[in-house]
């Protein structure tokens, strides 16, 4: 064996050493900082489990609706997801609808020394979307000349105001349960009532009631 | 809740979905509008009718014009010719026909191209029947067609040659004149302008063509389409405060434009 290539060996199994150590004092540092990370990464993904289901009569998004949400902003705000169904009536067949809902509840209201919380006024903007394929987002390009219709068949942009009351009545499975109804309308029924006097506000206004169930 | 909701009850705010298809039990309307007029013109020798359209989101202007029509004498029918709602939308088709069937003589309505968004078109066949009608005054056959071609992408033949073609053979051998009512034109962009041609060919078939008239285009006009010497008579939409006025006899028509 040269004397160069020994040299040489010697420095790669003497690197080599100290390189294996340093990793395995990293190894320790890593892993705490593995086990801290993972835990905020889960934190992280946890914020998504929904808080609460609702269940929903009516309201201009379906015969009944149920869906999951979320609340934050010291519960003054609320997200919630809903799907809903639409009954045949007269059409050839019945529909599912997608809503989702931004909710503002600027106050709560504990009455006294009972489990009852009141939540004055709920004001909502949601967004419901008709899943069915003669319903249009925009009116198909080609089909049509441009700006033929100008409106969306499939989405209805709704405003809604409402109240809350609150039982704050914790089980083995849900912290409160909440009852609510909410009067709204949708962006063409407000468009055709701006500009007639015929229409009144009872021919535009549509009646929701609700359940929410808080779970986390 | 309840001084929210003032004097009205709570089941009149229920709405499952603007487009949720309810008729509210109001169905089949042309049909006994079309079994009125046969019977109250079976004996007449001038017939007197309104065409009108284009009522969609003018409601205020619509009950003015049910009131301008009750005001007309000797008027035997009136045809409203579509695009009675903007959006399609289920309500839309209940407020309209609240405030035309307050008109105290019989009318029919012909499908316009709004009525068929979304699933307008359901709605209008459970409350007004077929979209292509036909009907007899005595001597004069009306002939109501659905021409909004480009609503339904050829899944369904518009104009329906066949429908045409049956009456076209009625007209024959029952002797009888014919106008053909429809909401869109010929040569209008919701027309199938491949099948105008053959449109104009077997319109000009009938016996005794007296002329056409249609709605869509939102005023007053009369045009021979196609320089054939049938004129189609459009009515104008309900906001232009106008509707025309046909007396038909056995020599010949004439027609008017009534302001209200």
């Amino acid at each position: 064996m040269k004397r160069s290539t020994f040299k040489l060996l010697t420095i790669i199994t003497l690197s080599l050493g100290s390189f294996i150590s340093a990793q395995s004092q990293e190894d320790s540092t890593n892993t705490n900082s593995y086990i801290h990370n993972i835990k905020r990464y889960k934190e992280g993904w946890e914020r998504l489990i929904p808080q609460y289901y609702k269940v929903q009569y009516a309201g201009s998004i379906g015969l009944v609706s149920i869906g999951v949400g979320w609340s934050y902003c010291k519960e003054r705000l609320e997200t919630d997801l809903l799907w809903g169904i639409v009954p045949q009536y007269d059409d050839s067949r019945s529909k599912l609808t997608f809503t989702i809902r931004e909710q503002y509840i600027p106050f709560h209201i504990i009455l006294g020394d009972t489990r009852w919380s009141v939540e004055p006024l709920t004001a909502s903007f949601f967004m419901n979307t008709i899943l069915d394929g003669r319903f249009w987002e925009e009116e198909p390009k080609g089909k049509y000349p441009s700006s033929y219709y100008n409106f969306s068949t499939k989405v209805r942009f709704n405003l809604g105001i409402g109240q809350q009351i609150t039982l704050d009545l914790p089980t083995k499975y849900h912290k409160s349960v909440s009852f609510y109804y909410q009067l709204s309308s949708c962006d063409l029924y407000i468009a055709s009532y701006a500009t007639n006097k015929y229409l009144k506000l009872k021919d535009i206004l549509s009646l929701a009631f609700g359940v929410k169930v808080r779970v986390l | 809740m309840l001084l929210l909701c003032g004097g009205f009850t709570a089941c009149d705010l229920i709405e499952y979905h603007p487009y949720e298809c309810d008729a509210e039990g109001i169905s089949n309307h042309n049909a006994s509008a079309i079994a009125q007029i046969e019977k109250n013109c079976a004996q007449k020798d001038t017939i007197r009718f309104i065409t009108t359209g284009d009522t969609q989101r003018h409601y205020d202007e619509s009950v003015d014009l049910v009131n301008a029509i009750n005001s007309q004498a000797n008027i035997d029918f009136v045809i409203h010719g579509g695009d009675m709602t903007d959006f399609g939308l289920s309500k839309e088709f209940t407020w309209m026909y609240d405030i035309l069937n307050k008109i105290r003589i019989p009318w029919v309505a012909i499908i316009g191209n709004h009525d068929c968004l979304g699933n307008g078109y359901m709605m209008f066949k459970e409350m007004f029947g077929p979209e292509n009608f036909v009907f007899t005054a005595n001597f004069l056959q009306v002939v109501c067609l659905n021409t909004n071609a480009i609503e339904y992408d050829y899944s369904t033949p518009i104009p329906n040659f066949d429908f045409i073609e049956t009456q076209l053979n009625s007209a024959k051998t029952k002797n009888l004149s014919t106008v053909v009512s429809m909401h869109a034109p010929p040569l209008s962009e919701q027309f199938n302008n491949n099948a105008a041609k053959p449109f104009e060919y077997y319109l000009t078939s009938f016996p005794n063509l007296l002329f056409c008239t249609h709605a869509h285009d939102h005023k007053t006009k009369v045009t021979d389409i196609f320089n054939d010497g049938v004129l189609y008579y459009g009515s104008p939409s309900v906001e232009k405060r106008q509707f025309c006025l046909f007396t038909i006899t056995a020599k010949g028509y004439s027609y008017e434009t009534i302001n209200f």
